[in-house]
């Protein structure tokens, strides 16, 4: 039998209202995240790619549950350990649970089971506390353990980070530490309640080559060790090639298209992936690559009108086909490769 | 062979602070050869960017040139006074800097902007400064109407053109980029430079161009000089730096670098963190993360060995001894 996703996602949506005039009043909507549906199985890690505006900072935060969903469903699956009355409490059927509307004490016990962790390692950090008190934060949060076992798991979490000695790093401030160490901790910190799943949205991209590959390696040996599942969010297509099993590539809120991370690298379908990888720069002088050209620039996606997100850049657009109906659905062409395309 | 543009000769520049002197630049040499582009690769503190304003005399009062020669033809900028440089630098050598957004004046209309800086530099004036922003926007695919618009009509890869061509405005022969494309999406990024390069060579002029982005340099450069702690550790043309690295730190930093093309092999880390420019590491500054180092890159700075006609690198233990 093979195992049930960790993660389901349905029909997610996020619209932000854009407020004018007068009276603030709400004409349109920016269709931030419009209709995802995506699995992530146990252990494994989605990757989320796409240029700026694109959603998936969105998406990241909607499955943490920092922002409410407009509309769809999260399905998440509690692990093992979890007893049956908490299972009561957070209403779970078939394994599931549905996060996309709890609240209140519900919300924060599924907090335990999820993690995030942020781009900017100067920003994500109270610069007044001292490293243990920023890595203990979500154990304090969730009323987990004594002082003195809080203590002992921090030690630990740094030592697993590679913050070695733990003890010459508890007391000290972020801002005495480097980009990479700061990183580090917060690995640490996202790590130290064990959650199942963790949203990593660009964590290596401030971080200098030298050093990244060194935070690549660790979360990727944090992840098999304790059986974790990424959403790893990145503008970095090399980078989500080491760390990601799949990659959905996302465009104007809607996912184009989705599937193993080879696959979708070295036999891309839909245009805009295959737009977007002819971009990349590749770090060998003699590589002569064939560019594919796309018009104009990613625009805001408010109110957008019912034809594919795509058309108006689409080098093989047609009309009357890709104008007349509404996004194209995603759709399995074989092997798990997802495209939303009508003309592939 | 021709006559470089642009000689850099042992600069040493440091930055006085509370804590100490910074050493950002430490004995720098290399020549710009006419019409090629030079990248220039470094981490964070790796100096590029420091490099890049002690070129252009653009530098803050605690920073301080402590030697070497600058020459463009017969003058050596860092022997030109302050009034002298003025003149200087962006008819001779400009630059497009890193904070794209913050170069352009939100209250000026572009191309008054542009206008006013050919005016102030004496390279044109009135209608004819116009014409020339005209073209100018023509040849980094700007619609010339856009000059009468307001910077923050433009998004963000139309700024960092309008950047270029205010750079060009003045016809350098030498024009310094530092990480222009860094902040922009890669499909926006390979426009620009494309661009770049295509203005670059329809120019003829000279461009150094500095990033921490390897196959940025990869992808553009004739040939690449790489920077750690204030020093080119290596030098030479873009196929001896990715084929043929010889200093431990360029191979390293090949191996820890992903990429999209190709077979999926393994990254390998480099062990430790970035060094510490007020006390940089004795002898070989990269020593202290290095497999290969042993008792003399601790105890002496390596020279520079020539591997290839124009292929330098100072490192005790190059790639060609093998691994052993």
């Amino acid at each position: 039998m093979s195992p049930e996703p960790l993660v389901k996602v349905e029909g997610l949506r996020k619209l932000f209202p854009v407020s004018k005039g007068l009276f603030r009043r709400t004409h349109d909507y920016i269709h931030a995240v419009d209709g995802l549906s995506f699995e992530i199985m146990p252990g494994q890690s989605l990757g989320l790619v796409g240029e700026s505006g694109c959603g998936k900072t969105t998406t990241g935060k909607l499955l943490v549950r920092l922002l409410d969903p407009t509309d769809g469903h999260i399905h998440f699956r509690l692990g093992e350990h979890i007893d049956e009355a908490e299972r009561a409490r957070l209403g779970v059927t078939d394994g599931y649970v549905d996060v996309s509307h709890l609240k209140g004490k519900a919300l924060k016990r599924f907090r335990r089971n999820v993690q995030m962790i942020f781009q900017d390692p100067y920003e994500s950090m109270n610069p007044r506390l001292t490293i243990y008190d920023i890595v203990a934060e979500p154990m304090a949060v969730q009323g987990l353990g004594t002082v003195a076992e809080r203590e002992e798991k921090v030690a630990e979490m740094l030592a697993l980070v590679g913050l070695t000695p733990p003890e010459t790093f508890m007391f000290r401030y972020p801002h005495e530490l480097s980009g990479g160490q700061r990183q580090r901790v917060a690995i640490a910190r996202a790590l130290i309640i064990n959650p199942s799943f963790v949203v990593a949205d660009e964590p290596t991209s401030m971080l200098d080559v030298s050093v990244r590959t060194g935070v690549m390696q660790l979360m990727q040996d944090l992840a098999e060790r304790f059986g974790i599942s990424y959403l790893y969010i990145t503008h970095d297509l090399a980078v989500a090639r080491y760390m990601c099993d799949h990659i959905a590539v996302m465009y104007l809120g809607k996912i184009v298209e989705m599937a193993e991370t080879e696959e979708l690298l070295h036999n891309p379908q839909h245009p805009y992936t295959r737009a977007l990888l002819s971009a990349v720069p590749v770090p060998d002088p003699t590589y002569k690559r064939e560019v594919i050209e796309i018009r104009g620039s990613v625009s805001t996606p408010i109110n957008p009108p019912p034809r594919c997100r795509f058309f108006n850049r689409c080098p093989i657009a047609k009309e009357g086909v890709c104008d007349v109906q509404d996004h194209p659905p995603l759709e399995d062409k074989g092997g798990g490769h997802y495209v939303a395309c009508y003309l592939v | 062979m021709t006559e470089p543009v642009l000689s850099v000769e042992h600069v040493v520049m440091h930055y006085s602070t509370r804590k100490g002197d910074v050493h950002a630049v430490d004995d720098v040499s290399f020549e710009l050869r006419p019409g090629e582009v030079l990248g220039v690769v470094g981490e964070s503190g790796s100096g590029k960017s420091s490099l890049a304003f002690t070129l252009m005399r653009l530098l803050p009062e605690n920073a301080h040139i402590l030697g070497g020669h600058i020459r463009m033809g017969d003058v050596d900028l860092l022997a030109l006074s302050e009034d002298e440089v003025r003149k200087f630098r962006w008819k001779r050598i400009a630059m497009i800097f890193q904070a794209a957004m913050n170069t352009l004046n939100p209250v000026y209309k572009v191309g008054d902007q542009i206008i006013e800086a050919m005016e102030n530099h004496g390279v044109a004036y009135g209608e004819e400064a116009r014409r020339r922003v005209a073209e100018l926007f023509e040849m980094v695919g700007l619609d010339p109407a856009l000059m009468d618009r307001y910077p923050h009509e433009y998004s963000g890869g139309m700024r960092q053109r309008a950047i270029i061509a205010m750079a060009l405005s003045c016809d350098p022969q030498v024009l310094i980029a530092d990480e222009p494309t860094t902040a922009l999406d890669v499909i926006v990024q390979h426009r620009i430079l494309q661009e770049l390069l295509k203005v670059q060579k329809r120019l003829g002029m000279a461009m150094i161009y500095i990033t921490h982005d390897i196959a940025v340099v990869a992808e553009i450069s004739d040939r690449i000089a790489v920077m750690y702690a204030g020093k080119i550790v290596e030098l030479g043309s873009a196929e001896d730096i990715f084929l043929d690295p010889q200093h431990r730190y360029t191979q390293a930093l090949l191996q820890a670098f992903p990429s999209i093309h190709g077979e999926k092999r393994e990254l390998i880390t480099i062990p430790g963190e970035l060094p510490n420019l007020l006390e940089p590491p004795s002898g070989c500054r990269f020593h202290p993360r290095c497999p290969f180092a042993t008792s003399i890159c601790r105890e002496r700075e390596p020279d520079y060995t020539t591997f290839n006609p124009g292929h330098i690198a100072a490192c005790w233990h190059p790639v060609r001894e093998g691994n052993a």
